[in-house]
């Protein structure tokens, strides 16, 4: 499934640099400015310090040829994306659930418009070269981790800059696109501080651009004529754009009713992501390229094989599990690396309900020399409106990128085009 | 006292136990603060000393828990915060409109504020045994969740907490669980302090209600059919949520 034609950046990540670590007072100074300035509300996860006392140095050339390869699947991603919207046939593929099938099948009412459309691609240094492990293009995060611990960070490691800021390369495609500041909703599930620090975040930069803010949930949320408003206590206030941070997958749960759909269609106010962004975040997207007149050359050169559950032999060691929809690396599932129990009950799930998996080829991930020992890298490489928009690093002291990473500052040596303006 | 000052007193440097603290509602400083509660004076007679390294989870609404965690302060313990909800956003100055937020956090931050001062007389030791702070009202709605509320409610997970492992290699065997009430903890909290349990640490537990000392305690273990059960009630009652944290199973958060 994979293509000789793209042409990879070198991956050696005996090459990489991890200086340090931080004394341990100046790496104190950037954890409290992180957590009480820039929203990082989860710095501690059991026993795992989750931000990283040294940052992962890269040459600046090759991340920015991580960005246009970011880039380029982002194109054929949201072309593909345009082509499932005119072939319904192919969206039962996805393993979306099916009322939200439905209205994402509904071409007789158009998608709501985007208020910007932001991705992140997961790459990973290999054996084999450079992969990626998946797209968000539901509900990324980590734009505070990407943004403003690299800038922090760089400042005690001379000659090198961060790579981007994408917070605010967020924040300003909304304001381009609505023609100026006004006034956003942002919404996320109550009870999950790992959410509502991310839209704490992009609230932040969106006021710095002179936006009024509401931060709430989905279900604040009322619709009149297409267009949104969000309810207080004050009373129900129009908004000019939504960020929804909350996974399209649960939007069918907030009612019986209809009104969760103008999220995604129908509707006059801009949200982000899109709803089409969805096509792409199933790990079943792979499964349709065949039958796509979209080329995705750069998608088969970078996606390990990945199958249906229904029709490969992956209960060898040599398959990755993977639920349709999971986002934070909890469903992905491996034989050999996973708890006996977990791996039972995913293996029967995905035989009962084979439509709601992937199962995906592994690959073998190459570590760096780090301060703390040998880690596994994950460079999530963001998109913003199609546009390379920065790096979020994340370490793994084992070779599975999972919700125990740690978040690590990448930084560019030498030229990069990207010099931490969005 | 600014943000930094009061984060820094609650999470000193050097301790063992900061780097737990929850940061959320130090974050939401500086804003307007009611004023602080009034002290409460606690009989302390059955808290061990400091030395027996025991760990304490108090679990009682937030200002208390915060009274009570300065308290056990002056007697050698650390507190560490682990509130971990927003308070509502800040109203224009011209704005009379009552708190939207559907728990009470404010009063907490406000307990916090105006705690620093005994904290830092309290002068603590860097390896003093923790007590974890945990407001009994989290999940408590003080209002109807109607459309315009500010749902801040939130769950305490295993992982807000240090492993039995990392207890255990500080010397602490034992936890005592603080209640008002001789009532069980939420199922949230159960949890996580089951998997203490399961991994040999000694629970016990103590009901400021009622005199004596803490007595040891079995948490309810969690099986299979308790959880059908759990699901059912769930879905019966119509509590089940989008994000499902609230009288479902706690599911994955968003952000990828």
């Amino acid at each position: 499934m994979t293509g000789a034609a793209i042409d990879l950046p070198p991956c050696s990540p005996d090459d990489w640099e991890c200086p340090g670590p931080l004394p341990t007072d100046d790496f104190a100074r950037i954890r409290r400015r992180l957590v009480l300035e820039h929203c990082k509300w989860d710095p501690q996860v059991a026993d795992t310090e989750t931000v990283a006392r040294f940052p992962l140095v890269l040459p600046g050339h090759l991340l920015d040829a991580l960005g246009r390869l970011a880039e380029s699947l982002d194109t054929e991603g949201e072309a593909a994306a345009r082509e499932i919207d005119q072939r319904p046939d192919l969206v039962g593929r996805l393993g979306l659930p099916r009322r939200l099938a439905r209205v994402l099948t509904d071409s007789s009412r158009p998608w709501t418009p985007t208020a910007v459309r932001v991705v992140r691609f997961d790459f990973h240094p290999t054996t084999e070269g450079w992969r990626i492990s998946e797209a968000n293009s539901d509900v990324p995060g980590g734009y505070s981790e990407a943004t403003h611990l690299p800038a922090m960070v760089a400042e005690r490691f001379p000659g090198t800059h961060r790579c981007g800021d994408p917070q605010t390369a967020v924040a300003q495609a909304i304001t381009d696109g609505a023609g100026g500041p006004g006034r956003a909703a942002l919404l996320a599930a109550p009870g999950y501080m790992e959410d509502q620090q991310v839209v704490a975040g992009l609230g932040s930069a969106l006021r710095r651009l002179g936006w009024r803010t509401c931060v709430g949930r989905p279900g604040q949320v009322t619709w009149t004529d297409g267009n949104a408003a969000f309810a207080t206590r004050r009373g129900t206030v129009p908004v000019d754009a939504l960020v929804r941070f909350f996974q399209g997958e649960w939007l069918p749960r907030l009612s019986w009713g209809r009104e969760w759909e103008s999220f995604l269609r129908g509707a006059r106010t801009p949200v982000c992501n899109p709803g089409f962004g969805m096509f792409t975040e199933s790990k079943r997207f792979p499964l349709i390229w065949d039958r796509l007149e979209t080329p995705v050359p750069t998608w088969r050169a970078l996606l390990p094989d990945t199958r249906d559950p229904a029709t490969a032999a992956w209960r060898q060691s040599g398959w990755l599990l993977k639920k349709a929809f999971g986002n934070n690396g909890d469903e992905v599932l491996s034989r050999t690396m996973t708890g006996q129990r977990e791996w039972r009950n995913a293996s029967w799930s995905a035989r009962l309900w084979p439509s709601a998996w992937a199962v995906q080829r592994r690959f073998v991930p190459l570590p760096v020399q780090t301060p703390a020992g040998r880690m596994y890298p994950c460079l999530g490489i963001y998109t913003v409106n199609g546009r390379f928009a920065g790096v979020y690093g994340r370490l793994s002291p084992r070779p599975l990128i999972d919700f125990a990473a740690i978040d690590v500052a990448v930084l560019a040596r030498g030229h990069s085009g990207m010099k931490g303006h969005p | 006292m600014n943000r930094e000052e009061v984060f820094e007193c609650w999470a000193p440097a050097g301790s063992t136990w900061s780097g737990w603290v929850k940061p959320v509602l130090f974050a939401h400083l500086p804003r307007p603060l009611p004023s602080p509660p009034e002290i409460q004076t606690h009989d302390l007679s059955w808290v061990p000393l400091a030395a027996e390294h025991v760990a304490f989870v108090i679990d009682i609404p937030g200002p208390a828990s915060v009274e009570l965690g300065l308290a056990l302060a002056g007697r050698g313990y650390q507190p560490i915060p682990l509130f971990n909800a927003c308070p509502p956003p800040v109203p224009d100055a011209q704005e009379t409109v009552e708190d939207p937020s559907v728990v009470d956090v404010t009063s907490i931050l406000t307990a916090l504020v105006h705690g620093c001062e005994r904290l830092r007389q309290a002068a603590l030791d860097p390896g003093a045994p923790p007590a974890f702070l945990v407001d009994a009202n989290r999940q408590t709605p003080r209002r109807t969740v109607d459309v315009g509320a500010f749902d801040n409610r939130s769950v305490v997970f295993v992982t807000d907490f240090p492993s039995a492992a990392f207890l255990a290699g500080r010397g602490i065997t034992k936890v005592i669980l603080v209640r008002e009430q001789a009532t069980p903890p939420d199922s949230d909290l159960a949890y996580a302090l089951g998997a203490w349990q399961r991994a040999g640490i000694a629970i016990e537990f103590k009901a400021l209600s009622q005199p004596g000392a803490p007595s040891q305690y079995r948490l309810p273990r969690a099986g299979w059919l308790a959880g059908i059960r759990l699901r059912l009630s769930a879905w019966l009652t119509g509590r089940r949520n989008a994000a499902g944290e609230f009288g479902e199973f706690v599911p994955a958060a968003s952000g990828g």
